[in-house]
């Protein structure tokens, strides 16, 4: 059953991140972005991080890609709009996704499999022992990301007020 | 003018107080004078059933 | 298994026609208070009192003739109510309906999942909810449609984090995110009154949050911007007729219906009710009571939302933005500050 969770899942989301890719219009590309967090939330469920699954959701699905989404339709592109198609940024693009790729396939080449097989049980993600650990074992790299996120948020609104004065 | 409703009112420009600012009381205030009238009897009058005599 | 499984069934396909029955019926009270309101009598020709109008309405709908614009997108035109309607379905999941039920010798339970992150999915689900209306809204290709949802989009995102943050305060004073939980805790008794500690006694300021936001969320007046007629010609459904249309309509109002389910739930005591363990009757007639209570508070929640529809004039779209960050969020972080040190005091 879950093997086969797994299996549709995983087309569904390759699938989806395919087409994010190779769709012409950007909003249709957004909107298979969405499918593709979708199913990967999907997994997280598989893994009983119930709170991550949800969290997922709220943030990149129903906050980030919403202003995504947002910005895309405002703009209002198509295909008459396109600037020139220069092959830099294509190239660029292949390499990150390259390194990225080489960095996950050494992670989980070193990984054992028999410890990770342990480290599923049915309570591991939940909010509880989530927040145990957060505010326990990490509380130093908690509150540094929250700092980064405030300073993130004060620099948002600074860049806000410059623009008001310029006009 | 005279006003010939004796309603108006005349319309000063001051800061609104925090009260006021709150909205919530002149809120209340609207909520309370719509059902005043949803309980009030209704003056229709249902045509093809009911007939008023025209004076 | 399969007795579970049987029950479950049973017990969504109940949920599923009240709320599409809800919906319904609230098409017709919202016009029947609205004309109450303005001294009119309202639809009284289709049946007694007028109440098979939602009916008629309904076949209405139904044979009227489709009509996709030319240049719409199709696929995605079809897509955006749907996913409206799906959206406004599916939180009815985690909504207890009622206590447990003793019958056939178990305990059927009357909601459908215990989600442990029960709050965090209607959260999850309203988010979404934006989608149907985005999706809509640009796939009409109509300059009207794009700025309704456009402007629904940016209201809810914008009140969805008002709406978050008044959560938190209560999730600290419950300790809870499940659902089932938070109601079950207003059961206990306080003064002696069994089933009437209800959050809006810790949370007042935290509640008055919610329900803003909720009329927001729902895009009802006083937050109605999207489909403000006298600028937008109907907002993000300008193009959209026959069913379509319905699907939009209809899933604003169970929208309506699901967050007063959500706001009796969370602040009003769920199916809790006043002296429930005290008056001595069996346990299954107590949750039937329950109930009957819950939903009696969901109907004065819908009269609430359609009284303050025909009462408040529409916000200027600066006044709704500058109400959602710079009124209603620091209020809810300053209730968030002050729920912190009353439970750091109170220990």
């Amino acid at each position: 059953m879950d093997q086969l969770v797994f299996l549709i899942l995983s087309i569904i989301s390759i699938g989806a991140a395919l087409a994010v890719i190779f769709s012409k219009n950007p909003v249709y590309s957004v909107l298979f972005l969405i499918l593709t967090f979708f199913s990967i939330a999907g997994h997280y469920v598989l893994l009983n991080a119930e709170f991550l699954f949800i969290v997922h959701i709220i943030v990149y699905a129903g906050a980030i890609l919403v202003l995504f989404l947002f910005v895309i339709m405002l703009l209002n592109l198509n295909k008459t709009t396109e600037t020139g198609k220069s092959m830099l940024p294509k190239i660029a693009g292949a390499i990150s996704g390259g390194l990225l790729l080489i960095v996950l396939l050494g992670a989980v080449k070193g990984l054992n499999q028999a410890e990770a097989a342990q480290a599923v049980n049915a309570d591991m993600g939940s909010v509880k022992n989530l927040g145990k650990i957060l505010f326990d074992e990490y509380l130093l790299p908690f509150e540094v990301s929250s700092t980064l996120f405030l300073s993130a948020m004060i620099g948002a609104v600074m860049l806000g007020k410059k623009n008001l004065k310029d006009h | 003018m005279h006003s010939l409703s004796n309603r108006s009112k005349v319309v000063v420009n001051k800061e609104m107080t925090l009260k006021e600012r709150m909205y919530l009381p002149a809120i209340f205030g609207g909520m309370m004078i719509t059902i005043k009238h949803f309980f009030k009897r209704k003056p229709t009058i249902q045509y093809p059933e009911q007939k008023k005599r025209v004076q | 298994m399969e007795i579970f499984l049987i029950d479950k069934i049973v017990l969504i396909v109940a949920v599923f026609g009240i709320t599409l029955l809800f919906a319904l019926y609230s098409t017709y009270a919202e016009r029947k208070v609205a004309a109450f309101i303005q001294d009119r009598l309202g639809p009284n020709r289709a049946g007694i009192f007028g109440l098979l109008q939602p009916l008629a309405d309904g076949v209405k709908f139904f044979l009227k003739e489709e009509f996709i614009p030319k240049h719409a997108d199709k696929a995605l035109f079809i897509l955006g109510p749907s996913i409206s309607m799906t959206t406004a379905l599916m939180t009815s999941a985690v909504i207890p309906w009622g206590n447990s039920l003793e019958l056939f010798d178990r305990v059927i339970s009357l909601q459908i999942t215990d989600l442990n992150i029960g709050v965090l999915y209607v959260f999850a689900v309203v988010s979404i909810g934006v989608y149907g209306i985005m999706i809509g809204g640009w796939a009409s290709n109509n300059k009207f449609s794009l700025l309704g949802a456009l402007r629904a989009s940016s209201q809810m995102i914008s009140y969805e984090i008002a709406m978050g943050l008044s959560i938190i305060a209560l999730i600290m004073t419950t300790g809870t995110l499940s659902l089932g939980e938070i109601v079950q805790q207003q059961g206990t008794p306080i003064f002696g009154i069994s089933g009437a500690s209800w959050n809006i006694i810790y949370q007042p300021l935290g509640f008055l949050i919610f329900l803003i936001c909720a009329f927001a969320e729902c895009n009802r007046t006083p937050f109605d911007l999207p489909e403000s007629e006298n600028e937008l010609v109907g907002g993000y459904h300008t193009e959209y007729s026959s069913m379509k249309l319905g699907f939009f309509l209809f899933a604003e109002y169970t929208n309506m219906f699901i967050s007063a389910a959500i706001m009796s739930s969370l602040y009003f005591g769920g199916y809790n009710f006043p002296f429930m363990d005290q008056l001595g009757l069996p346990h299954n007639l107590v949750t039937i009571l329950g109930t009957i209570f819950l939903f009696a508070k969901i109907i004065l929640f819908i009269f609430l939302f359609m009284w303050v529809r025909w009462t408040l004039p529409r916000f200027r779209y600066d006044q709704l933005m500058r109400m959602g960050w710079k009124m209603l969020i620091p209020l809810a972080l300053i209730n968030i500050i002050i729920t912190g040190l009353l439970i750091i005091v109170l220990k």
